[in-house]
């Protein structure tokens, strides 16, 4: 009986399941025979089910204990704030995913004539969210623009991307041999729920000296999905998308090894006609609401006068559908076998569209026992910086297997000095 | 391969399980320091003062108007039309019953007449502007009755008045009764009779008879049918005749509202022009005399009575002219500038109220006209002062008080602290101290704002005392959390405001170019609750 092991994938990149769950077959077999691999045979017919759930959230700035005060209602201490401080640059990003969802995979006695196919459908729902931001809009958000008193801040550069759509996902696996690895592809059908692309290409805040005075020139660029239809019912766009992956086994200093290419999310999603188009150049300049008499303070204290003038306005707002391209990710890794019982991983992978650099994760595994494997996990890049975490697999119950994995312990065990956190878990089972 | 049903339904519940129990954001709170401004304006005396209260003079420089009505005496003084309740009655008073038929008729209708005693004036011609008739009946024949009610002489767009009836009948049991008004608004009642000759007379009529669709019924001995018709609450928009003659006296006080904010300190006004008029806008000639006009400070109990020839004197006004509904009034008019009278000590009272007591005589001379005294509703006799009072005054903490509305509970909700910047670019000659007080229900003082350094500093004048340049103070405002609660807490505020004209006892002349820019900067931590 085959052993699953589920290879937690880098920062941001979780292939879809049931690839994932085939390349832990290929890498388990391995293990089972002293790591030699026989292509020879194939798996006898069957049929699996699993549950996943992972998330993450990462910056190169932001604390966990940041995020975590933020996402659970808190007060936000000026030393949470502090800490943040001290780790800004003049470019900050962040990203985040939530991924739930389930997959079948079958692999049939024949499927056209061919016992090396497997088949599989799966179900996720999806959130993905990115973003840059400077410095400077950090502290005015954070700490008010007192400080910046006679000065600009800059609060350009600016992105935020939030993508929520549900996936279903269509697959087959062409299973390789010692010629030639294993390759794939799926096809998903994308339901658009919720999306938002805001761009600020210039926003300088002037605040003057003595505060009689606030100019914004501000340049900016939103899109998002229609916001009267939320939730998860809601059906804001359609899309589609592929995934393909192709592994090439090698051997090196007598140990075997698979070479994997992987590509993921290769895809987009048109939103409807109710989707709003904002953009906005304009220059502001604020200086006090303006009492124009006496007598406008008999009725209230602050009355509603001009509250502002806008200088220069190139004001734009629209409703009209538009198309988004998906995070896609490429990835790179190279699996080296070393006897039966350690596995070392190293890759590279790159996600388009989504503010993130290039991410570089190395694995070391070590099965304790044959049906027992544990990780450790080094990675660097993304949308953060250094972070180490650990992995867990296990088989339980005969026809189960259970994966738990996070590649962010540092930010849980340190969170006020490490940014980042997420958890990925996963339960299969055979019948 | 065992069934994949079960595993497969179970999978589906646990994706809708958890795609169901999703988890929205919390609302996460910090605290900034912020630095904004908060209002801006620009100040001259027409935002400070209402715009018809000031005049540009050919020099830009500003005068004062105002218009104080003292006294006036209206048609309701001349006469009033009394209510007046007219009884008709038809009673059958034989011991033989009487069988009426359908249509028989109970009450003629012969023309009535009904006199009005209306204080000794004779009116021949009134047209009511509110007012009614009640009409109340009581049937004791047991057959509908029909009222044909008709005043002739009172007619609405050519119409005469003239209304029908319908009483129900009386039962075994008892009497009918019948209760109803009709408006009376826009009749004009010619009140000289059917002669033409007559004065303050109301001529109608009344039928009544039974209903030509009932049946036959018999009347017995006593009953009857009783009609009361009441004409109420009549106000005159407009009479005709002769209001008689008389001498109406009046001593009282008229509010005098310029100096009503002002309750401290000394005002020295150089000029004042003012106009003693006596208005005669009702169609009767009048005979003036003004006894006393008194300056009256309540708040210091201080009098000035006014010195000036026309105090004592008999004036004679004639009637007004009746342009078919325009009325063009007659006008006496005396002018009170200092040369002639007291009226700058009068000014500088400061009064809140003007005393007077005036004696009004009209038609001394009788019925002159031949009863064509007329009245409109509204308008009668009147004695008002325009005052025209050239801003140029000289002031010593001249304190003047005005309480505002204050809520700043929405605005100010997530302040935690604040220190308000009030810079102030003055271009006015004269320098001003702020204090704002917070007022509780009861009016009572519980705290102030501004700081014990609240002067914003005159502008520079030159030898003719005319601003060179404005002059800038900034003023610091502490409000600690303390105080941001009893703001936040507090309904009313009081302004006072204490003024200080440059080189007192010199006047100063206000120009139309003259203001003050004042900008309000918070500089405050302010509480953010994000979504």
């Amino acid at each position: 009986m085959a052993i699953s092991i589920t290879t937690s994938a880098p920062d941001n990149v979780k292939p879809f399941p049931c690839l994932l769950f085939l390349l832990n077959l290929c890498l388990a077999a391995p293990a089972l025979m002293a790591q030699d691999k026989d292509t020879s045979q194939y798996e006898a017919p069957f049929m699996e089910g699993e549950l996943f759930a992972d998330y993450f959230f990462n910056s190169s700035a932001l604390t966990t204990e940041f995020v975590n005060t933020v996402y659970s209602g808190g007060y936000i201490t000026a030393d949470i704030k502090d800490r943040v401080t001290g780790k800004l640059r003049y470019s900050n990003r962040f990203g985040a995913d939530l991924n739930y969802g389930a997959v079948f995979r079958c692999k049939p006695a024949s499927f056209f004539g061919r016992n090396d196919i497997y088949w599989s459908a799966g179900f996720r729902d999806r959130l993905h969210l990115d973003g840059v931001f400077s410095q400077d809009l950090y502290k005015v958000a954070l700490y008010g623009n007192k400080q910046f008193a006679g000065q600009s801040a800059d609060l350009g550069n600016t992105r935020f991307n939030l993508l929520r759509f549900q996936q279903l996902q269509f697959g087959i696996v062409i299973q390789g041999d010692s010629a030639h690895g294993d390759y794939g592809f799926s096809f998903s059908l994308l339901k658009g729920e919720q999306n938002m692309a805001l761009d600020v290409d210039r926003a300088i805040l002037s605040t003057s000296a003595d505060g009689t005075e606030i100019d914004l020139d501000l340049a900016m660029n939103m899109r998002r999905s229609d916001t009267a239809s939320t939730g998860p019912r809601a059906f804001n766009g359609y899309g589609a998308s592929f995934d393909l992956f192709y592994e090439i086994p090698y051997v090196t200093w007598y140990n075997y090894g698979t070479m994997r290419l992987d590509i993921f999310d290769l895809g987009l999603i048109r939103w409807n006609n109710r989707s709003m188009y904002l953009k906005h150049d304009s220059l502001y300049h604020y200086d006090g609401i303006e009492i124009n008499d006496l007598n406008d303070l008999q009725n209230q204290t602050i009355p509603s006068g001009n509250a502002d003038s806008v200088v220069n306005a190139n004001f734009h707002y629209s409703r009209e559908p538009y198309t988004t391209f998906l995070p896609a990710v490429f990835s790179i890794s190279a699996t080296t076998y070393y006897g039966k019982k350690f596995i070392f991983e190293k890759g590279i992978s790159y996600r388009f569209n989504a503010n993130c650099r290039p991410y570089y994760y190395a694995n070391f595994s070590w099965f304790i026992r044959p049906a027992v494997m544990v990780s450790a996990i080094a990675a660097y890049g993304g949308y953060g910086n250094f972070n180490a975490g650990a992995e867990l697999e296990a088989r339980i119950f005969k026809n189960y297997m259970i994966h738990i994995d996070s590649y962010y312990l540092l930010g849980y065990l340190m969170p006020k000095k490490f940014c980042g956190q997420g958890i990925t878990i996963g339960l299969s089972g055979k019948f | 391969m065992k069934n994949p049903g079960r595993p497969l339904i179970f999978l589906c519940l646990c994706i809708w399980g958890i795609w169901s129990c999703r988890k929205e954001f919390g609302r996460p709170q910090w605290d900034i320091d912020g630095l904004a401004p908060i209002v801006t304006t620009s100040l001259d005396f027409d935002n400070i003062l209402a715009d018809s209260l000031l005049q540009e003079n050919p020099d830009n420089s500003l005068t004062l108007v105002y218009n104080n009505n003292l006294y006036s005496f209206t048609a309701d003084s001349l006469f009033e039309i009394p209510d007046t309740s007219i009884d008709t009655a038809y009673v059958w008073q034989f011991i033989n019953p009487l069988i009426l038929n359908p249509g028989d008729i109970l009450i003629a209708g012969a023309p009535q007449n009904t006199v009005y005693n209306i204080n000794g004036a004779q009116l021949r011609k009134v047209i009511i502007r509110s007012g009614y008739m009640k009409v109340e009946v009581k049937n004791e024949i047991r057959e509908v009755c029909k009222v044909i009610y008709q005043i002739p002489l009172a007619t609405k767009n050519s119409q005469p008045f003239s209304k029908l009836i319908t009483i129900p009948a009386a039962t075994t049991s008892g009497p009918s009764f019948f209760t109803d008004t009709f408006n009376l608004n826009g009749y004009t009642i010619d009140l000289t009779g059917p002669s033409g000759n007559g004065y303050n007379t109301v001529s109608y009529s009344i039928t009544a008879y039974v209903d030509s669709a009932g049946a036959q019924t018999t009347v017995n001995q006593f009953d009857s049918v009783g009609i009361t018709n009441s004409f109420l609450d009549m106000v005159p928009q407009y009479a005709l005749g002769y209001f008689g003659q008389g001498i109406y006296a009046s001593a009282d006080t008229s509010a005098f509202t310029m100096f009503n904010r002002i309750v401290d300190g000394t005002l020295r006004v150089d000029s004042v022009n003012i106009k003693l008029n006596v208005i005669n806008e009702a169609g009767i000639d009048a005979r003036f005399n003004i006894g006393s006009l008194t300056s009256i400070n309540s708040r210091t109990g201080s009098s000035v009575p006014l010195s000036h020839p026309v105090i004592g004197s008999t004036v004679n006004i004639t009637r007004a002219f009746d342009a078919a509904g325009t009325v063009i009034p007659t006008i006496y008019s005396t002018a009170l500038y200092r040369w002639n009278s007291n009226i700058i000590p009068m000014i500088e009272n400061l009064p809140d109220k003007i005393g007077y007591s005036v004696n009004a005589e009209v038609n001394p001379l009788g019925n002159i006209s031949g009863s064509n005294d007329f009245i409109y509703y509204g308008m009668g006799l009147k004695v008002n002062l325009d005052m025209e009072i050239p801003l140029s005054f000289a002031a010593d903490r001249l304190t003047l008080v005005d309480t505002v509305d204050l809520d700043i509970s929405a605005e100010a909700e997530n302040v935690n602290s604040a220190t308000l910047h009030l810079y102030a670019n003055n271009g006015f000659p004269f320098e001003t101290s702020v204090q704002l007080y917070l007022l509780d229900g009861n009016n009572a003082i519980v705290d102030s704002i501004m700081p014990a350094v609240n002067t914003i500093d005159e502008a520079p004048v030159d030898a003719n005392n005319i601003v060179i340049q404005p002059k800038m103070t900034r003023l610091v405002i502490p409000l600690d959390a303390n105080k941001l609660a009893v703001m936040k807490s507090t309904r009313k505020m009081m302004i006072k405001i204490k003024l200080n004209t440059a080189n007192y006892p010199q006047y100063v002349k206000i120009y139309s170019s003259y203001k003050i820019d004042v900008q309000l900067v918070g500089d405050f931590n302010y509480h953010i609750s994000a979504r």
